[in-house]
């Protein structure tokens, strides 16, 4: 019998098997799970909570049934008549493609079942095309995998129950923690972190269709291998097999899947190849020694393919060669240079494949040592990476609907340069895409009239700036005195003005200007609130810009009255950045041990408490940041390796850099805030310390003056031993 | 009966079967070294006998998982035909069935002991740290328990049907990790990880090592209901033979 016409006898059988509708039944209902009970994805953004966490259930369902129908002719103890007339390879090869056939039928099913409900859940926000796209990426090639997988291991064991723990096994190491930060080895749960509802979902999709692919290969490649070992002539495994590679297309196939899937997870172009952990060191490591060239001028030229998601740029340096020395420039290791040129002619350089460290990578080179100025002009393309050490952080992307370059995607930047203090920046991006360069809305485009425009603009300091592009509006306000200047999507247009964001911005701005000062903008300089993509995460301030994740501005968090100890205290603790970091007091004392407790954050942390007891009420300011504060402190207290510093040191360096980073976060964020709040009680309550506050800030703020620990326990009049928190120390 | 146990021995260590189970179990327990025990838990040193106890509690569902795999051995439909055999000979029921136990019980030692040893590995490369005496009495709280009680259970649900041993593997899964805690924990994992949270520092900042009652109690129910279930089982070997 033709294989074609045995997938179609098998396809029939299967749509008439009372297990198959239950089992389709079953899968149908995966997505429910999704909405409560597994929720990988963030639910803050709407399209996460009702599209990305939904498709992400139900593949287990599918190897059960994988499993069963692969069993079903040796329970039946039919296998002595179907293997006298049929390959048994060609039976099961049939069979499976019968059950993934079934499968994406009920994957479609599924997804039409949910498509009234998601859209009217996810409201004004709903995009069709991501929807389709998360039941075609995720689902559906996740359902595959699992059956392949399963049906693979049921025919190299040819016994269900041993099939059925090695499966579990499988899935057991694809959800442990031990695989936790790695896209690749999620081989049933794909890590989805985020989704965004107003800037694009590229990077996710993208990375988990690669994911996929992988899979499938190698599930495959599994099942493929599986046919050789399907018993026949009564023999044992190794007989089978023996039997088995006499059809050379079967292990061909297995070995060209399974190489498949090996080639594109070790080419993966979306996490570069560096260390696991963040070096510290390497920029000191990095910017030794100087190499006697100046560069008095900069242009750089970028030019995203949006499709591809690849940049294409070229850097013009006009620079003057003092002396000997060889030269460097860094950048994102997913770019390759193009070409390197002086004054026109080719120089030759050497990238180090393998230097990754931090997410760049070097290129070395020597530039001719002449006193006149000359050209230097480095040509690069390719696709961004994530540092290896921030696997999971998605800083660059390049898509239709959203650009996001920041530090080495941007491009070559190099040290051992003198830089210059300022550089021109052509941008040609497609139509529909307003760029943010460094928090600066750029105006008057040059149309290009092929679908692109192209911006022009300056940038007045050392090295890159951060470039945003996506489909922009802007509001201006003015709050405390201060211009306002609120940049966000198009699509959240609505959310802020139903729901009043520039008022919940102006009372934050009012409480810090009445409590501890105004802010010292130089006059006409506007603060800039840029909202940034999900995927970005948290917040960040600087000097006279903030910007926050998209999830604060969502509909469910902003209709939310009870978010409190969350995403909205996100939002106004970023804003409160602006009195202590950026344009205010920037706190910190870079050459003492302590500077791991004392920076921005101390100060931030405990303002944005004392905001939400103004507009919450102490027990809720207590509960949510006192409480949390002690816990966290209680916590590094009692933690082994705090008491015994001695074994930290003996750990791997991975652990240690962990542990430090916990320990930092922990000493900035609780430790610092509940020490100032004991501060404010030594020298007699709030409104005693916000005075001390507001001098501090008169005195400190735009100085540029490094405001430190002992400056702080000076303004106090307190000595260090008065603020250590003692172990009874409770408030 | 030593050559009867050597050959049950053989056929129950020397297959594919079991070397990538043991592979298996040495690789979590790997994972859980490195990935758990090495922050240790309860705030406590990763080499204190609350961390070494919570270390042989998360690995032992999978080499409780292994003992029940190899159980379905002596219970699957093939072996239920040979028994036909075996009956017929002369060798004691009663006999049979406990060297057939303890050569399960060998193969639990073997993996208890690769757990051991990664485990020591691991202290003494990773943190310097080459005692062994703590580690004797969670050790003997831990396993023993483990062990009987899945050999009793194991052999009572296989002889009433071999299925129930894969119902019983679904549950210890269940319970081995969707963690039940407290002092009633099967294998104790839960209650190494947070008993010592309520129990007041000692002079090196761990608490000491002592138990509640509760949990001592717990671990002897399990030990003695394992014990009855296997003798229960053993009962029913006899009674098969004498009726046949």
């Amino acid at each position: 019998m033709k294989a074609f016409a045995l997938y179609r006898v098998e396809l029939r059988r299967l749509a008439l098997s009372k297990f198959t509708w239950i089992a389709a039944g079953l899968s149908v209902c995966g997505p429910l799970f999704g909405y409560d009970m597994y929720v990988p994805s963030s639910t803050w953004v709407m399209t996460g909570k009702y599209i990305a966490n939904p498709v992400l259930a139900g593949a287990v369902l599918w190897a059960v049934l994988s499993m069963l129908e692969s069993d079903r002719i040796y329970r039946a103890k039919t296998d002595v008549l179907t293997d006298a007339v049929l390959s048994p390879d060609t039976l099961a090869a049939s069979r499976m493609f019968a059950v993934m056939t079934l499968c994406a039928a009920v994957s479609l099913l599924t997804a039409l079942v949910y498509l009234p409900y998601t859209m009217n859940k996810v409201g004004y926000l709903f995009e069709l095309g991501l929807y389709a796209y998360s039941f075609l990426i995720v689902l559906l090639p996740t359902w595959w995998i699992s059956i392949l997988l399963a049906a693979a291991l049921y025919q190299i064991t040819r016994r269900i129950e041993l099939a059925g723990l090695l499966y579990a096994v499988c899935v057991y190491f694809s959800f442990s923690q031990f695989f936790g930060n790695h896209y690749f080895t999620h081989w049933i749960n794909p890590i989805i972190l985020s989704y965004s509802d107003g800037f694009s979902n590229a990077s996710p999709l993208r990375i988990t269709l690669y994911t996929r692919f992988i899979w499938l290969a190698i599930a495959g490649g599994a099942f493929a291998l599986s046919l050789l070992c399907m018993r026949r002539y009564q023999k044992n495994l190794l007989g089978s097999i023996a039997r088995g590679v006499r059809k050379i297309y079967i292990p061909i196939t297995a070995a060209a899947l399974v190489s498949a899937g090996v080639f594109l997870w070790t080419g993966q172009p979306f996490v570069d190849h560096g260390p696991i952990e963040y070096d510290y060191e390497y920029r000191y490591r990095r910017d030794v020694g100087s190499s006697n060239t100046r560069v008095s001028s900069a242009s750089y030229r970028l030019e995203p393919n949006v499709m591809a998601g690849r940049l294409k740029g070229r850097v013009t340096f006009d620079f003057t060669k003092y002396g000997e020395g060889e030269d460097w420039i860094a950048m994102n290791p997913g770019y390759t240079i193009a070409k390197m040129t002086v004054d026109g002619d080719d120089i030759p350089y050497k990238t180090l494949i393998g230097s990754e460290v931090n997410g760049e990578r070097k290129t070395v080179f020597t530039l001719p040592p002449v006193s006149a100025r000359r050209n230097l002009v480095v040509e690069y393309e390719g696709f961004p990476s994530s540092a290896k050490c921030f696997p999971l952080s998605v800083t660059t992307e390049i898509s239709l609907e959203y650009i996001s370059l920041i530090n080495d995607g941007v491009g070559p930047f190099s040290t051992s340069f003198v830089p210059c203090a300022s550089s021109t920046w052509e941008l040609i991006l497609p139509s529909g895409l307003t760029p943010v360069v460094d928090h600066v809305l750029l105006e008057n485009p040059e149309d290009n009239h092929n679908g692109t425009k192209t911006w022009r603009t300056t940038i007045y300091r050392y090295g890159l700036p951060w470039i945003l592009a996506a489909d922009f509006d802007a509001i201006t306000f003015e709050a405390a005195g201060t211009a306002v200047e609120l940049i966000y999507a198009h699509k959240y247009d609505r959310n802020m003005r139903e729901y009043g964001v520039s008022k919940a911005i102006a009372d934050v701005m009012n409480y810090c200007t009445e409590h501890q000062g105004k802010l010292g903008f130089a006059k006409g300089k506007r603060l800039v609130m840029l909202q940034r993509s999900a995927m970005f995460g948290g917040g960040n301030a600087g000097d006279g810009w903030v910007e926050w994740s998209e999830d604060i501005f969502t509909q469910s968090n902003l209709s939310d009255p009870l978010k409190g100890a969350s995403a909205m205290e996100v939002f106004a603790h970023e804003i409160i950045h602006e009195w202590w970091g950026g344009l205010g007091v920037v706190c910190g004392e870079y050459d003492d041990p302590f500077y791991a407790a004392w920076s921005d954050e101390g100060l931030t942390v405990y303002t944005t408490y004392r905001l939400m007891k103004e507009k919450y009420g102490e027990l809720y300011a207590a509960q949510n940041y006192i409480d949390v504060w002690q816990a966290a402190v209680d916590k590094q207290n009692r933690g082994f390796y705090y008491r015994h510093p001695e074994y930290l040191a003996k750990l791997p360096e991975q652990y240690q850099a962990q542990l430090n980073s916990e320990a930092r976060e922990t000493n900035q964020y609780c430790r610092m805030p509940l020490m100032i709040l004991k501060a404010e009680r030594l020298v007699g309550g709030e409104a005693k310390f916000d005075e001390i506050l507001q001098a501090i800030h008169r005195q400190y703020a735009s100085t540029g003056q490094m405001f430190t620990y002992q400056d702080f326990l000076d303004a106090c009049d307190l000595r260090e031993e008065d603020v250590i928190l003692e172990q009874d120390f409770q408030i | 009966m030593n050559k009867i146990f050597k050959y049950e021995l053989r056929r129950l260590l020397w297959n594919k079967f079991f070397i990538g189970l043991l592979l298996i179990n040495g690789l979590y327990a790997w994972f859980v070294l490195t990935g758990d025990i090495i922050a240790g838990v309860a705030y406590t040193a990763p080499f204190s006998p609350w961390s070494f106890g919570a270390y042989l509690a998360k690995t032992m569902p999978i080499t409780v998982l292994t003992v029940l795999f190899l159980l379905t051995f002596y219970y699957a439909k093939k072996e239920k035909r040979v028994e036909v055999l075996t009956g017929a000979t002369p060798v004691n029921p009663v006999r049979y069935s406990l060297v057939r136990s303890g050569a399960i019980a060998t193969a639990f030692l073997i993996l208890v002991a690769l757990l051991l040893g990664l485990s020591l590995y691991f202290y003494a490369s990773i943190l310097d740290y080459w005692h062994v005496t703590p580690f004797i009495l969670p050790a003997l709280l831990v396993l023993p328990p483990c062990l009987i009680f899945a050999l009793g259970a194991g052999h009572l649900a296989g002889r009433l049907h071999v299925g129930l041993l894969y119902v019983l593997m679904l549950a210890v899964l269940l319970v081995g990790f969707g963690g039940i805690g407290g002092a009633f924990d099967p294998f104790g994992g839960g209650y190494f990880s947070v008993y010592p949270l309520s129990l007041p520092a000692g002079a090196d900042g761990d608490p000491a090592f002592t138990l509640s009652a509760g949990f001592l109690i717990a671990r002897a129910v399990y030990l003695g209901v394992g014990g009855g279930l296997f003798l229960m089982g053993i009962g029913a070997a006899r009674k098969k033979a004498t009726t046949a």
